[in-house]
């Protein structure tokens, strides 16, 4: 299945320092990856010099990876490659803002990975919130990366309210109503990028503590927007740390059970938000469990013990006991349900290995190397 | 509202002013080795680069060596075009946060600064100076009520991007 050989072979982007040593280590998950941030801080600066010196016997900073990386700050670079021609092997291109203006439908389009350096909104909707870093070059000998902005995915206790960027009534909506009752006040935003103008129109007291549910993997730009607002307004928020609801239902023991498979590629689409409704839709097509992006199968919700060859009586392991919805359930099943066999680690474990264990086998974690440079 | 505001707008070419989209191309086209002898020009290469002007376009980076004026950050070159340059809509992308006061002293200078948001003004927030901006060219009467109208615009914009 293709889907788990591009999660399990992931494309890494090294920096390395003066000494050659690995300094950060960036996953590139999905077809786009940014580095952003302040103006003045070597953004630039580092794609000039890392390609410049990297072929030089004394300074030896730059970026390797197991795949070819084309470094470009401007626009006759690419035309004189001819990046986006078919022949051309599959790479990492490290672009300047300018460079992805000019270039903005053949690199939307492209089969190489791109990492974008920039601040525009149209390009923060491409990519994973969880996937955005920022970088300072003040000069050779002194570089670092960093994840921007840092946010909260760690779950605990009750929250005095509840955000979804889905719309009322729609399937995550109603997935987390139905699901997770105890949920309230539950507010469906109408898209991700209104949540933050939701925050303000609820009348929220400072130090509130606030849990948001978006598709992370194609959030950027909204993700930003709340930070700013909630930082604004003194709230204390967090966010459910799952790709989209599409993947966490591609994931869940439900769907592995039916034991379809897809070959689609990740990098024909924008986000891989849009690659997991694609992906549900070709996994459940003509099962019981057909599922659009607006409209899921009511199999996901309800309880059933014996209505169909994959049919499992608890709606809360078999949509959320993977590696997408293990963290939510955890907290969700131990916060509301003290009264229920607490969800620990070991049991965790245990049902990772018995109950849905190709659910786990898809997404690597995030991760950033780090070592001072 | 003064004589100089961020004028916020929705579109990259307003009232025909052409757009600033390429800094670096537009800065190296109508730089003059004068602008350098503006006292907010010094003020924004020295805070934002952490460079200093030494006579017109003789500059010194933060390290104090020898620069060129083309080596200045894209924000720089905005913030100086958009000095000395107001003939021009500027995109909000290539200004990062740390540019915002040299935004606020052009306009308190007198100079009316066409802004394209292309990036999120919440980026004003936490201390947005309201009676420095307007909308479309009107006057903004709370930073909530402006950035109510940026929602409903970006919202169009969204949903272009998942047509």
């Amino acid at each position: 299945m293709r889907l788990v050989s591009f999660m399990s072979n992931i494309v890494y982007l090294e920096l390395i320092s003066n000494n050659e040593e690995t300094v950060f280590r960036i996953p590139l998950r999905s077809h786009f990856t940014m580095i952003t941030g302040d103006s003045g801080v070597g953004k630039t600066y580092f794609i000039k010099i890392s390609g410049k010196y990297l072929v030089s016997r004394d300074v030896k900073i730059g970026m390797r990876s197991s795949l070819p990386i084309i470094t470009s700050i401007s626009s006759l670079a690419v035309t004189a490659y001819s990046l986006f021609g078919e022949d051309y092997p599959k790479s990492i291109l490290v672009l300047d803002e300018e460079v992805v203006k000019s270039y903005s439908k053949e690199i939307e389009k492209c089969k190489h990975f791109v990492v974008i350096i920039s601040r525009s909104d149209y390009l923060r909707e491409y990519c994973d919130a969880r996937n955005t870093f920022t970088l300072l070059c003040e000069s050779i000998e002194n570089v670092s990366v960093r994840h921007f902005p840092t946010f909260n995915t760690k779950l605990s206790g009750d929250y005095t309210c509840y955000f979804t960027e889905s719309r009322v009534g729609c399937s995550e909506y109603k997935f987390i109503e139905k699901v997770m009752p105890e949920l309230t006040p539950l507010v469906g935003c109408n898209g991700r990028d209104n949540i933050a103008r939701q925050i303000r129109k609820v009348n929220l007291q400072q130090g509130s503590r606030i849990l948001i549910f978006m598709d992370l993997s194609a959030s950027m730009g909204a993700l930003f927007k709340i930070m700013k607002q909630c930082y604004n307004l003194k709230l204390d928020v967090s966010f459910v740390n799952y790709t989209s609801f599409e993947a966490l239902l591609c994931n869940s023991k439900l769907v592995k059970s039916l034991g379809t498979e897809c070959t689609l590629d990740f990098n024909k689409y924008k986000t891989l938000e849009l690659f997991y409704e694609a992906v549900i839709y070709k996994l459940t097509k003509g099962t019981r469990l057909e599922s659009l992006h607006k409209e899921f199968s009511s199999c996901f919700i309800e309880n059933c013990k014996s209505c169909c060859e994959v049919a499992q009586s608890s709606s809360y392991l078999k949509s959320m006991c993977s590696s997408e919805g293990i963290e939510l359930l955890k907290w969700y099943w131990n916060t509301f349900h003290p009264e229920w066999v607490p969800l620990t680690d070991e049991l965790i474990s245990l049902l990772r290995k018995h109950y849905n264990p190709k659910g786990f086998e898809g997404l690597p974690e995030f991760e950033v190397i780090e070592k001072n440079c | 509202m003064g004589k100089g505001y961020i004028n916020f707008v929705f579109t990259p070419v307003y009232n025909n002013k052409p757009s600033f989209d390429f800094p670096s191309v537009i800065f190296q086209k109508y730089k003059e080795p004068e602008w350098f002898d503006d006292d907010l020009v010094k003020d924004i290469v020295a805070g934002v680069d952490r460079g200093k002007v030494l006579f017109q376009e003789a500059l010194a980076d933060r390290f104090g060596k020898g620069m060129s004026s083309e080596m200045l950050s894209t924000g720089s070159k905005s913030l100086i075009c958009m000095r000395m340059l107001p003939t021009h809509t500027y995109c909000l992308s290539y200004v990062g946060e740390n540019c915002i006061p040299f935004m606020y002293k052009i306009a308190e200078a007198g100079t009316v600064i066409d802004v394209f948001c292309d990036s999120s003004p919440y980026m004003f927030y936490p201390d947005p100076i309201v009676n420095l901006m307007s909308c479309n060219g009107e006057p903004i009467v709370s930073f909530e009520e402006f950035l109510d109208m940026y929602d409903d615009w970006w919202a169009g914009e969204v949903g272009k991007f998942y047509e």
